[in-house]
């Protein structure tokens, strides 16, 4: 035991920290597993639309009673449009021609200028359902059927609509992989971190050598090294799965909830090795801490933990294809999208988990390699 | 005078950590943005949506919304329809091949799993269909010896886009990049504060009792730090400019005064983590790397739209945040003519490092020891 309680005392060094790293990275995690959430569900968010130079037709009312009920109309002054348009107060500004109407009922073929917050689906939407008005009030309009009519018949019309039917709900935690996915991140930076840290202090030089002359063989202390280092790994894998819980609650303890905490320790049993592996060779605090920089967000941009893998250009995915969290990333993605467990799609995923230890062995195998060459040449 | 100067320019370049954190650092996140973002443009244009329509006898009679179907496959691309039978639309639903699948009973009926941008767009041609189809109903009672209905141009684009062409959204990951870059050089103004106050470093005792006054070793050392950050600040400008061909707009002075007053706020920075508390060198570098990360993550390094949240919901924290005014200041440039967010930000920047000095000051003055 006296390995291991060197170990807590170690940590207690470094407790500020740590506990500093912990708490940003929960609260990164959860920003962005929420901010996420909201994102998903686009439908629900109606679109800010300014409008600039209203006319006072009928028919422009009547699209102006269209839009409100479809988006929410501020009002803001023409110099500060810009502004609210920077300040993402307003998506979508619209600018209606002098003489829309008249020009309109005359086949004239108006356009409405806009600009818009650029990528935003909710102005895309807005613009799909707006055009949808004018459409119809063209195809009456064409028909000559008169202004005070069609108004009418539009809003009829617009009444008409399919009905959507949800089947089997994905189990709810369809936002689930985006906390898990970030997980890259913050489990890697963690751990990484924490690990390095106390590896550091054991190998030492210095320690090392008196820690070599100690009545505790080499071995035994090797492996309480491991279990310690294997008790911090399933700490941060623990703490995912309460921020999991605490996020999608029940959705968690479900068949998609437990795969993806299986992936997640896959994942964590290969942070493991390459903490182990980082923190047995870098004895400079320094370098390991750019090392671990370098590698978590390094991994985390090009492999999909910040920015979704099927928005990835393909020639990034291949490079992608060399790290760990590349197979760990597409396996949470896959998980959440399953509703069917047959063979045929749980083979991919346990086929990714794999490769995720694989990985993780990898890096073990090196260690050791490295360890026996440095053996060697002494 | 000169030779502290010389020396301490010496002993800055030297140390790799330092030349690491604020300037290799930030190009290699650079590069790998540059990867990541490089498609991004290109997949938020629009997809061809996977659909299964239900193959069966209502479907075969309604020649209408066939050929609806058969125009948005072949004509404008928006679906990519597989004809099936009930249960073979379930199972491509249940195992992801389509996004939804449309069945025709008395009503039109969209099937799918979840609220997206495809399923809406499905649910949209279909509610779209309806209302034609109510409109032409209206039509041909309204006039009731229609002769021939005119049915021309249905989806003709009302609007035309005339927004800033500067519409790229990649830009900002790259502005926070520079706003994180400016406060990483806080090693520098740690390192200053470690070798000059006396209960920090053993360099900085023997320093103090040397025949130069404490502040002015404080004052060389900062100055050479603000001069190597805005040096690296300008090369990292460079490498973004003209290697990764980053848009910074086109107003040089503006974006060079910002790089140099980034760097004046992220040493200030630095000096008040050194000072404020005894911890190790290791442990203050760790803070100002948290702290950085965290500023930089509320700016929107990691997901764009998140300075636009935090500027809605919590905007004290967006006023506060050097990163998010960097930003704020490096879009302004890029996206506006006239300077005012320009200047605004810049303020608000001089401000921030204003009050860290202040702060610092006020821990540091009149310190004199007894013993260490």
């Amino acid at each position: 035991m006296i390995v291991f309680s060197t170990f807590l005392k170690i940590i207690k060094k470094y407790y500020g920290l740590i506990l500093l790293y912990l708490v940003i990275f929960t609260i990164f995690s959860v920003i962005f597993a929420s901010t996420n959430k909201q994102n998903n569900v686009f439908t629900a968010k109606k679109p800010n639309i300014a409008i600039v130079n209203m006319e006072d037709s009928p028919l422009m009312k009547s699209f102006l009673t269209y839009i409100k009920k479809n988006s929410n109309i501020v009002e803001i002054a023409k110099e500060d449009l810009k502004d609210a348009l920077f300040n993402r107060k307003v998506d979508l500004i619209l600018n209606i021609p002098d003489n829309f109407s008249n020009d309109f009922l005359n086949n004239k073929n108006p356009e409405i200028k806009f600009e818009r917050v650029p990528d935003s689906y909710s102005s895309t939407y807005a613009l799909m359902y707006l055009n949808r008005y004018l459409n119809l009030a063209n195809l009456y309009n064409i028909n000559n059927i008169s202004e005070e009519k069609l108004i009418g018949y539009i809003e009829k019309d617009l009444k008409e609509e399919s009905e959507v039917v949800f089947i089997q709900k994905a189990e709810n935690n369809y936002t689930a992989n985006y906390l898990y996915n970030f997980s890259n991140y913050s489990v890697m930076a963690m751990t990484i971190m924490i690990l390095s840290l106390v590896m550091s202090s054991f190998k030492k030089e210095v320690i090392k050598k008196r820690n070599m002359i100690s009545p505790i063989s080499y071995k035994k202390q090797n492996r309480q090294l491991f279990v310690f280092n294997l008790i911090i790994t399933l700490a941060v894998w623990l703490i995912f799965i309460i921020m999991g819980i605490f996020f999608f609650k029940t959705a968690m303890f479900n068949r998609q909830g437990l795969l993806l905490i299986l992936n997640l320790l896959v994942f964590c049993l290969t942070v493991l090795s390459i903490g182990f592996l980082i923190g047995n060779h870098i004895q400079n605090k320094e370098v390991m801490g750019a090392i671990n920089n370098v590698i978590t967000l390094g991994t985390s941009f090009i492999c999909g933990a910040f920015v979704p893998q099927e928005i990835l250009g393909e020639s990034v995915l291949r490079i992608a294809k060399i790290f760990p969290s590349y197979w760990f990333i597409k396996n949470n993605d896959l998980i959440v999208i399953l509703t069917n467990y047959n063979i045929d799609n749980l083979k991919p995923i346990i086929i990714n988990m794999g490769i995720v230890l694989l990985f993780g062995l990898l890096f073990y195998i090196i260690n050791l390699i490295i360890l026996r060459l440095k053996l060697k040449a002494k | 005078m000169s030779h502290i100067f010389i020396n301490q320019f010496k002993i800055c370049l030297k140390k790799k950590s330092l030349i690491f954190w604020t300037l290799i650092f930030p190009i290699a996140l650079g590069t790998f943005f540059n990867l990541a973002f490089s498609n991004i443009d290109e997949s938020e244009k629009f997809k061809t949506i996977d659909i299964a329509v239900v193959n069966n006898e209502k479907f075969n009679e309604n020649e209408s919304f066939k050929e609806l179907i058969r125009a948005l496959s072949t004509d404008e691309e928006i679906f990519n329809p597989q004809y099936v039978n009930l249960e073979e639309a379930k199972s491509l639903l249940d195992n992801n091949k389509i996004k939804g699948y449309i069945l025709l009973e008395e009503k039109i009926k969209v099937f799918v799993k979840e609220n997206g941008l495809s399923q809406t767009i499905i649910k949209s041609v279909v509610d779209n269909f309806y209302q034609v189809g109510s409109a032409v109903n209206h039509i041909i009672l309204d006039k009731q010896n229609l002769k021939n209905l005119v049915m021309e141009d249905l989806n003709r684009n009302y609007f035309k886009d005339v927004s800033n062409e500067k519409v790229s959204s990649i830009v900002t990951y790259f502005y926070t990049l520079i706003g994180m870059a400016c406060l990483y050089g806080g090693v520098f103004g740690i390192k200053a504060v470690i070798d000059s106050e006396s209960n920090l470093s053993k360099k900085a005792a023997r320093v103090n009792v040397s025949p130069v006054h404490k502040f002015k070793l404080l004052l060389v050392s900062l100055v050479v730090a603000l001069i190597i950050q805005f040096t690296e600040n300008l090369i990292l400008l460079g490498y973004l400019i003209n290697i990764l061909k980053i848009d910074f707009g086109n107003q040089t002075l503006p974006l060079i005064i910002l790089a140099g007053a980034g760097s004046f706020a992220g040493i200030s920075m630095g000096v008040l983590i050194g000072l404020s508390n005894k911890k190790s060198e290791d442990t203050k570098v760790g803070i100002l790397m948290s702290v950085t990360m965290a500023l930089s993550f509320l700016a929107g390094m990691m997901i764009k739209n998140m300075r636009e949240l935090v500027d809605k919901n919590i905007p004290i924290l967006g006023q506060i945040n050097p990163v998010s005014m960097i930003t704020k200041a490096l879009y302004s440039l890029y996206y506006y003519d006239d300077l005012n967010i320009y200047f605004q930000n810049l303020f608000s920047l001089i401000i921030f490092t204003f009050v860290m000095i202040t702060i610092s000051y006020i821990i540091l003055r009149r310190k004199k020891y007894d013993s260490i």
